[in-house]
């Protein structure tokens, strides 16, 4: 997952594009030092102290991790669970939809 | 056939009440034929065949007469419905002799044939009775064989493998026991042993159409429902015919959540609806998890009315991970992907 969202930041940096996070750790400081060794280049909301049954994850009815949901520029949900390829996908049509024309292509990485 | 001889009007006239209310042909026609299948369905009571053919009414006078046939038969009075489908209730004593004797005729055979469906009901629950001797033995030697087949595999794997036969052999032997009693208790415990022990195919799918044919009412069922739920039309019929208060209330969540699951905004209408419900009868019943639904069902509507495809998306109010106050709508403009993860 790492290598997959960190390649998407970067590659879309310049686009009218952002990856948020919901982030269900339990211990702040411990995700804090990970975000930093792992180069995680994305931000992310605080789900609090209770982890998965922070009041964000419970609004959002979120039940299983990771869940994701993909929004267009209004705001609407145009995509769930979409990933990997299914992910690029998505992204690459809604940013059309915007007039931006993108090719998403990720380098070979290993997960740290 | 034979149209009323004489005009509505003058059987009006010699006192033959008018009907109780005016309905159109074409309902009465769908109300007869429901009440018709509620009358054979719920109270197991038919009308003798002979009775469903339309027949020539008289009044005492001898001068009016009506084709109908017999609806209802009550103490003093009788329901008839006529050739055009509008109702009429007549006294006895203001029919001819003849209609009086075939209404007597009608009476009689009507009670001879509760007390027969009465005698067969009693007859099958006896029946089945008498076949748990043969069940238990049916089921002792499914667990010997089973406690043998554990003696004798070497991993968990294996001995999985080699039960599954014997489980769909002794679901057939079972199913096959309780065939004639399909809503004797037996055949309950029967119908249940099956789902329980992971049958499949045919044997599992008699079983679950039983339950729910037969036992849609029996809090017994509860466990059952997820299994019922795998399959969209037993759940939808689960729903529609279950009585029991938390049979009703499991099924109509169960139901709503399957009919959410594809993000159909179709259904979203009829989820809504389903949901509605729980939350307002069903909100104190408890799953087999025992969670109580009104919680999951307030969840899930709030779900289907907010995170569904096509919805704009809640807000999200909070603070990033240096303690920095932000909000998801900071990013409209924007292409969002919302990552809900965890470094574990």
């Amino acid at each position: 997952m790492y290598p997959h969202e960190r390649s998407l930041v970067k590659q879309l940096s310049d686009k009218p594009f952002a990856l948020i996070g919901v982030n269900s750790d339990r211990e702040l400081e411990q995700i804090r030092a990970t975000v930093k060794e792992k180069n995680l280049n994305w931000r992310s909301f605080w789900n609090g102290p209770e982890g998965t049954g922070g009041p964000i994850s419970a609004q959002w009815n979120v039940t299983g991790w990771p869940t994701i949901y993909i929004l267009d520029e209004h705001g609407v949900i145009r995509y769930k669970n979409a990933r990997g390829a299914d992910m690029d996908k998505a992204l690459t049509k809604l940013l059309s939809e915007m007039g931006h024309s993108v090719q998403i292509a990720h380098e070979a990485e290993g997960d740290q | 056939m034979t149209q009323e001889l004489t005009p509505k009007i003058e059987l009006h006239r010699v006192g033959w009440p008018p009907s109780h209310r005016p309905v159109s042909r074409s309902s009465i026609s769908r109300w007869q034929i429901t009440l018709a299948t509620l009358f054979v369905i719920c109270c197991g009571v038919t009308a003798p065949s002979w009775s469903q053919e339309a027949r020539t009414w008289t009044d005492a006078s001898g001068k009016f007469s009506v084709e109908a046939t017999i609806k209802e038969l009550k103490r003093d009075s009788v329901v008839l419905i006529l050739t055009d489908g509008t109702e009429r209730t007549v006294a006895l004593d203001q029919l001819s002799e003849a209609d009086r004797r075939y209404a007597a005729d009608y009476r009689k055979t009507m009670l001879a044939e509760n007390a027969a469906k009465k005698k067969a009901a009693a007859e099958s629950k006896q029946r089945g009775e008498d076949l748990k001797d043969e069940l238990q033995s049916i089921l002792d030697s499914f667990n010997q064989r089973e406690e043998q087949l554990k003696q004798s595999g070497t991993d968990a794997a294996q001995i999985r493998n080699a039960r599954q036969p014997l489980v769909q052999e002794t679901s057939q032997q079972l199913l096959k026991l309780v065939e004639a009693v399909p809503q004797s208790e037996v055949a309950r415990d029967v119908y249940i042993w099956v789902v329980r022990n992971g049958a499949q195919g045919t044997e599992a799918a008699t079983a679950i159409e039983a339950l729910v044919q037969h036992f849609a009412d029996s809090p017994e069922i509860l466990p059952f429902i997820g299994l019922i739920a795998r399959d969209l039309a037993m759940l939808e019929k689960l729903q529609s015919k279950a009585k029991d208060k938390a049979v009703k209330g499991v099924a109509t969540f169960m139901l709503a959540r399957q009919l959410s699951s594809a993000d159909n905004p179709a259904l979203e209408e009829r989820v809504l609806k389903l949901l509605n419900e729980v939350i307002s009868k069903y909100a104190d019943v408890s799953d087999s998890a025992r969670r109580p639904l009104g919680p999951q069902a307030e969840r899930l509507l709030f779900a289907v009315e907010n995170l569904s495809i096509g919805k704009v998306a809640p807000d999200i109010i909070g603070s990033d991970l240096d303690g920095v106050a932000f909000k998801l709508s900071d990013y409209r403009g924007k292409v969002v992907v919302l990552d809900f993860w965890g470094d574990w």
